[in-house]
């Protein structure tokens, strides 16, 4: 038997439609702050590399 | 990907859920995978909702602070470690969102028309229609009428399936006190139903 008094209450359907448009939005922002970090990081890594190729001869 | 979530059972009323935290695909979470947040959406969204307006949010403050626990979880899911708990994170976060807000509406006033309209009223889930609604509302009441900080532990334990150590952490309190608000509220509301 469910205990009904203590059910999770659903979102009212439109306040569900606008957070979850939300939250999407925000994880593709964050994804895109993740990938343009990781880019800029293997730009400064790259960097590095050439460097030292280059001191090393 | 995911488990189905299971149902929270308490035979009687005042036993914890056998099994509430469905397994989540961290990984998935990590890399922010649309199917992912849905997934963590669909199961925690109405919890977190249920929990906030049990504990006095209104309608509009509960979505309000859903929103934001779940923005939060987005912006921290690639630094999530191995054995995080989602759950108990999303509770917590949604804990804190929800003392910082009563913080501010004591300052701004609106707590007071909280105060004054008495415990939230909330929409009947199919299984409610079903079961005896004398004794839903005097369980209900009787939540609604626990001193906030048993009710926190009430809700998690019972309502939620949180063992009485990840609610103490979740509210930041000792073990032992987790322990005896559940134990008294259980006593609170044993003889509100009895």
């Amino acid at each position: 038997m469910n205990d009904p008094t203590l059910e999770p209450i659903p979102l009212r359907a439109a306040a569900e439609v606008r957070i979850r448009a939300v939250v999407r939005q925000e994880a593709r922002r964050t994804r895109l702050a993740l990938a343009e970090a990781a880019l800029h990081g293997g730009f400064a890594l790259g960097a590095i590399v050439w460097a030292l190729a280059a001191v090393m001869g | 990907m995911w488990e189905a979530a299971s149902t929270c059972v308490t035979v009687p009323l005042l036993a914890r859920c056998t099994h509430v935290d469905p397994v989540v695909d961290l990984a998935a979470l990590r890399r922010l995978e649309p199917g992912a947040v849905d997934a963590v959406f669909d199961v925690y969204a109405p919890r977190l909702n249920g929990f906030l307006r049990r504990l006095g949010a209104s309608v509009e403050v509960a979505e309000e602070l859903v929103q934001e626990a779940f923005v939060r979880l987005v912006r921290t899911a690639p630094r999530l470690r191995d054995d995080t708990r989602v759950s108990a994170w999303l509770y917590t976060v949604a804990h804190n969102l929800w003392r910082s807000h009563r913080r501010w509406a004591w300052v701004d006033g609106t707590r007071l028309l909280e105060l004054a309209s008495g415990p939230p009223a909330r929409p009947a889930t199919p299984a409610e229609l079903t079961t005896s609604a004398e004794t839903r509302a005097r369980v209900e009441s009787a939540v609604a009428a626990l001193p906030e900080a048993q009710r926190a532990v009430f809700l998690l334990v019972v309502g939620e399936g949180l063992a009485p150590g990840e609610a103490a952490e979740v509210l930041g309190i000792s073990p032992e006190a987790a322990r005896q608000r559940l134990a008294r509220a259980r006593d609170i509301i044993r003889e509100a139903v009895s």
